[in-house]
């Protein structure tokens, strides 16, 4: 008998009387399977929400090195102007439809999606949703509460200005009928009514490709119901309207 | 039928026999469970391609690939020692207990060594396809393979006069 022989004997042998303990093989692998495919996922959108957290938090930073911040004092003289123009927002009566600005696939090396708006400066919008008619479904999401006592719901926005528009602008967010606020934030380092308006200066933002400046955010809403962005900026002043709702997901 | 039961049908029919060649590989039925699981999770994913070929052979591929890429990990090499030097040998159960010696027996060796010894002398793949296989130099796996051997003789698996034939080739299947 060859070497080979007698090893593959007893290498055949080295699996005699072994019996496995996994009863259901089949389902077991299947159950992890899908286990693998749900940490994949929860991966993949933690990475996401750290990777929006930090370029907030390092636009945030970046609008503080730039006098561009919410305090009047640092503020630039052209953010200043800007924030100074009268909000333009339509008036919707009771009982009318959101007249919703209706949204476009955009397709770039930074970011894709559907984007709302057609001025110099677009939100691209990271929920569920109609989104092409501007209707955003912020599903089960839970409210959070601030230091004083309201609720609210976050709608996921990244705030982009096309090529050839390098300057400042600033976005302010109102409900146009009912009762409610919004509150529109850059990043998503949490929630903090009142460090709004957005407030984006001249030049790159952190995420600068091909022409695009984007600013990663939240828009902070109490209620759903119809709201619009005014947008502000050189030579510009758009409105934006998007119908926000909470319809159950199946 | 549907793909999931199709594998489900699959790994109902194959799995002891996956676990078995498993043990081969890493001497231990838990860790061949885990590991026969883990590559037919792979298998899962490659199944519209392999439903027509040979699910069986490519899950034991990544099976061996699995292991030799543990075998890089330096946990891996803290091998048991129980049992070493001492020469083992088959008792009054005979055939019986003839498995549990093998696997003591691989347990003493390195997992890489354990690998190479399995495509070598169980699958019966030549030194070249093992290094294909494993994507490893073939005097890697000549070297793994002539140490393995070495270690099984001096605890008594092989004997002392059983040499590899010089023909390189296929070995028994």
């Amino acid at each position: 008998m060859t070497v080979e022989e007698r090893m593959h004997d007893l290498l055949e042998a080295a699996g005699d009387n072994v019996e496995p303990l996994t009863l259901e093989p089949a389902q077991r692998v299947l159950r992890r399977i899908g286990q693998r495919r749900r940490r994949v996922a929860s991966v993949s959108v933690l990475a996401v929400v750290i990777a929006v957290a930090v370029t907030g938090t390092i636009v945030t930073l970046r609008h503080s090195a730039n006098s561009a911040s919410t305090s009047a004092a640092t503020l630039s003289i052209q953010s200043r102007s800007l924030l100074a123009r009268p909000l333009h927002l339509p008036s919707l009566a009771a009982g009318e439809s959101c007249p919703a600005t209706p949204g476009e696939r955009i397709d770039t090396s930074l970011f894709s999606g559907v984007a709302l708006g057609n001025g110099p400066v677009r939100v691209l919008l990271a929920d569920r949703g109609s989104l092409l008619h501007g209707q955003v479904d912020l599903g089960s999401q839970q409210q959070l509460g601030d230091a004083h006592g309201s609720r609210w719901f976050a709608v996921q926005t990244l705030w982009f200005s096309t090529p050839g528009y390098n300057g400042p602008f600033v976005v302010r967010g109102q409900r146009l009928a009912g009762t409610g606020s919004m509150e529109v934030q850059p990043g998503s380092t949490g929630l903090a009514p009142g460090s709004g308006p957005l407030i984006v200066p001249s030049g790159p933002t952190i995420n600068t490709s091909d022409g695009y400046r984007t600013v990663p955010g939240s828009s902070w809403v109490t209620a759903p119901g119809c709201y619009a962005w005014q947008v502000d900026g050189k030579g510009f002043s758009d409105v934006i309207v998007v119908d926000i709702s909470r319809a159950a997901r199946g | 039928m549907t793909r999931e039961a199709e594998f489900a049908e699959f790994v109902s029919a194959r799995y002891r026999s996956l676990v078995r060649y498993g043990v081969t590989l890493v001497a231990d039925v838990g860790k061949a469970e885990d590991l026969a699981q883990v590559a037919l999770m792979k298998t899962h994913r490659a199944w519209p391609r392999l439903a027509t070929g040979s699910p069986d052979a490519y899950t034991r591929r990544v099976m061996a690939r699995a292991a030799w890429k543990a075998g890089r990990r330096r946990w891996r090499f803290e091998v048991p020692t129980g049992d070493v030097p001492e020469r083992l040998a088959a008792d009054q159960y005979g055939e019986v207990d003839l498995g549990d010696l093998v696997r003591r027996a691989l347990r003493t060796l390195p997992a890489r060594q354990r690998v190479v010894v399995t495509l070598r002398f169980l699958d019966g793949l030549t030194e070249a396809e093992t290094a294909e296989l494993l994507g490893c130099p073939l005097g890697t796996v000549k070297s793994r393979c002539s140490r393995g051997l070495a270690t099984l003789r001096a605890v008594g698996l092989l004997d002392d006069e059983e040499q590899p034939s010089p023909q390189e080739g296929k070995g028994a299947r």
